[in-house]
């Protein structure tokens, strides 16, 4: 009986201090996820401005006064055309 | 012994009260340690949530909306507005001067403009000091570390081909709920929901742990949209026809483009348009869905088409079509010049309404009216466009007068949605397949409309239209172009107005093996030319050569290779 007690008191008292642990354990990783969520909030937001940046810079207009003006493109003519039948 | 004995008297005396009084003490501590624990009144729970416990409102952003390419063609991005703790950022800037000059010129404020504002607001504490920074500008200002500014942060939606698919994108209001286009029609799929959270927090504002208690859940974005758009080919037909609209001095212009053999659409181009980006000026109308105009010309093929499928007809059956008139009940139908005897084809080539008019005569009402509707005219595009007409028809019953205007396009309304889904039904070998503006998961069966001998006639007739007929203006250089033009006069509050037309070009390419269809109009020009083969066919030649390129088709109509690069090149060998 003595000895069934006083194995129940020793786990109460153990399962506390587990609990304290715990406890910290899971406020420190909450704490490690809210930190990473903020991050991936961020990233995105960033990732959307360079979308739009990248967007901006690849207008097909802008592509093409490039082409024209600073590589000296220009768009072939039917003659200079030839189809290459792979099949 | 006695010693003993007096002890242990002593003990049970004086000890006995003094072990009583300290376990009275005792008492109360626990007990006092028990009432803050229990906090039957609840106050320090609530003082203690007061420091602790705050709620985290995690913003969800709008899905984008991509191109076929998955282009973005509308992103939700963050722009960050200045707040002040006004007595808190005075106190700060009086001890941080030097600060004062670079937070001014992040603001877009000079120095004195800024210390104005702060001191008219002293006892305010929150005080909106910026809207919608620029990001880069946001950097600079919160980066400097001031104490008593915040931050608050709004999605903005922005749109980098502005003009060019604003009719057909639509736009947000300042809520970023969509208003107009597919923003508001795919609102709901658009639309994430914000998270919050109910969390314990440490004396740093450093979150420590969520609370059980309360609203909790997960920030959801919005889903993204893929369309069936392709941003090259709505931004280049966008400048073609805004080009054209210019040089035309017109009132305003529309254009689709539909790839014939998936019924994806892959262009819608309105002008007048306006910015979305900016949100100024009036919202543009896309015309291609929510104007059934009379469709004029365009139309005469669905009557040959019906009387070639009737077997009544074929190519080659000739007709007079001398003097160029032609009485129909108490109307006069004419043509612009007598041309004579024409072949069917010959009466599409030169678009003449006399020809027309018998061919359809020779079918039954029944017959004209059903090839029409084979078409999907008078029905709606199916892409459940917010404001999309139908189209009608003014006959009350089906004499000739009301058919013979029916098969030239008169007394009967279209959109160009639906022009662009017949003509692309020609194209695609006579069978009809539902359009769609967004990404399809699976392929659709289309519904055969003709025949396809009859289907390739017609395109053999559209062809002529466009190498010896009335639509020039819209030949390539390398592909072959099946199409028919349109000039009609505008019909305003029900009469036709002088000298006020609609010009119009439909048709697709490359005819030997056709990939798109466009349906150009050009609504008013008034620069000289109205024909819709001069107005509307060199938008439609150019969008289609530079698409149809773009799509990496192999052009059909290179020149003779006897005198093509490939013959120098053969010869230098």
């Amino acid at each position: 009986m003595r000895a069934v007690i006083g194995g129940l008191v020793i786990f109460v008292v153990a399962s506390a201090l587990v609990l304290v642990t715990v406890r910290h354990h899971n406020r420190d990783q909450y704490s490690t996820y809210h930190a990473l969520q903020v991050e991936s909030d961020r990233l995105q937001d960033e990732w959307r401005q360079l979308l739009l940046e990248n967007q901006t810079q690849s207008q097909p207009r802008r592509i093409e006064k490039k082409a024209i003006e600073q590589l000296g493109m220009t768009e072939p003519s039917p003659e200079e055309i030839v189809v290459v039948d792979l099949r | 012994m006695t010693r003993k004995k007096k002890q242990a008297n002593t003990w049970n005396n004086r000890s006995w009260i003094v072990l009583g009084l300290m376990l009275c003490v005792l008492t109360v501590f626990l007990g006092k340690a028990a009432w803050l624990q229990l906090d039957p009144t609840d106050q320090l729970r609530k003082e203690a949530a007061d420091r602790h416990v705050r709620h985290i409102t995690t913003a969800s952003r709008r899905g984008m909306i991509l191109d076929r390419r998955g282009e973005p063609l509308a992103v939700s991005t963050p722009l960050d507005s200045v707040v002040m703790d006004t007595p808190v950022l005075a106190a700060y800037l009086a001890k941080n001067e030097q600060k004062v000059p670079t937070l001014a010129s992040a603001l877009g404020l000079d120095p004195t403009a800024l210390k104005k504002v702060v001191v008219s607001n002293i006892k305010d504490r929150h005080v909106l000091l910026r809207k919608q920074l620029e990001p880069s500008n946001a950097k600079v200002v919160f980066d400097l570390k001031i104490h008593g500014i915040y931050r608050e942060r709004q999605y903005r939606r922005f749109y980098p081909e502005a003009w060019a698919a604003a009719s057909v994108i639509g736009m947000t209001d300042i809520k970023d709920s969509g208003v107009e286009g597919l923003e508001a029609q795919y609102n709901d799929h658009l639309t994430g929901h914000d998270g919050q959270r109910r969390v314990y927090t440490d004396r740093d504002n450093k979150v420590l742990e969520y609370t059980y208690a309360g609203t909790n859940r997960y920030a959801r974005n919005g889903d993204d949209l893929t369309i069936t758009l392709d941003r090259r080919i709505q931004s280049l037909a966008y400048d073609a026809l805004a080009h054209q609209v210019a040089q035309h001095d017109a009132k305003g212009g529309a254009a689709v483009v539909v790839d014939v053999r998936t019924g994806e659409v892959l262009a819608i181009v309105n002008e007048p348009t306006s910015n979305p980006n900016t949100r100024s000026g009036p919202v543009p109308r896309n015309r291609v869905f929510t104007d059934a105009y009379e469709p004029g010309s365009v139309m005469k093929p669905f009557a040959v088409l019906g009387a070639l499928q009737a077997g009544l007809i074929s190519a080659n059956t000739v007709f007079d079509t001398s003097p160029g008139v032609v009485r129909v009940g108490k109307y006069t139908v004419k043509d612009h010049h007598d041309y004579g005897e024409l072949t069917a084809a010959g009466v599409i080539a030169k678009s003449s309404n006399v020809g027309v008019n018998e061919i359809a005569l020779k079918m039954t009402a029944e017959q004209q009216i059903a090839i029409v509707r084979n078409f999907g005219f008078f029905q709606d595009s199916g892409l459940g466009f917010p404001g999309e007409k139908q189209g009608s028809f003014e006959a009350h019953r089906w004499g000739d007068v009301q058919r013979s205007a029916l098969s030239r396009g008169y007394g009967i309304s279209a959109t160009l949605i639906q022009l662009a889904r017949a003509y692309a039904t020609i194209a695609n070998d006579g069978v009809r397949i539902p359009l769609t503006l967004v990404q399809r998961t699976a392929p659709v069966a289309g519904k055969r409309v003709v025949d396809s001998d009859v289907a390739s006639t017609m395109t053999a007739m559209l062809e002529l239209v466009v190498t010896d007929g009335t639509g020039k203006g819209a030949a390539t250089s390398m592909y072959r172009v099946a199409g028919k033009t349109g000039t009609v006069h505008k019909n305003v509050a029900g009469k036709y107005k002088e000298g006020v037309y609609q010009s119009a070009f439909a048709g697709f390419a490359p005819a030997s093996n056709p990939r798109l269809a466009m349906v150009v109009l050009i609504d008013e020009p008034s620069a000289g030319d109205y024909y819709g083969g001069l107005v509307a066919g060199p938008v439609f030649s150019r969008v289609m050569s530079a698409s149809l390129r773009i799509l990496n088709v192999a052009p059909d109509k290179l020149v003779d290779k006897s005198s093509g690069l490939l013959a120098k090149l053969e010869a230098q060998q």
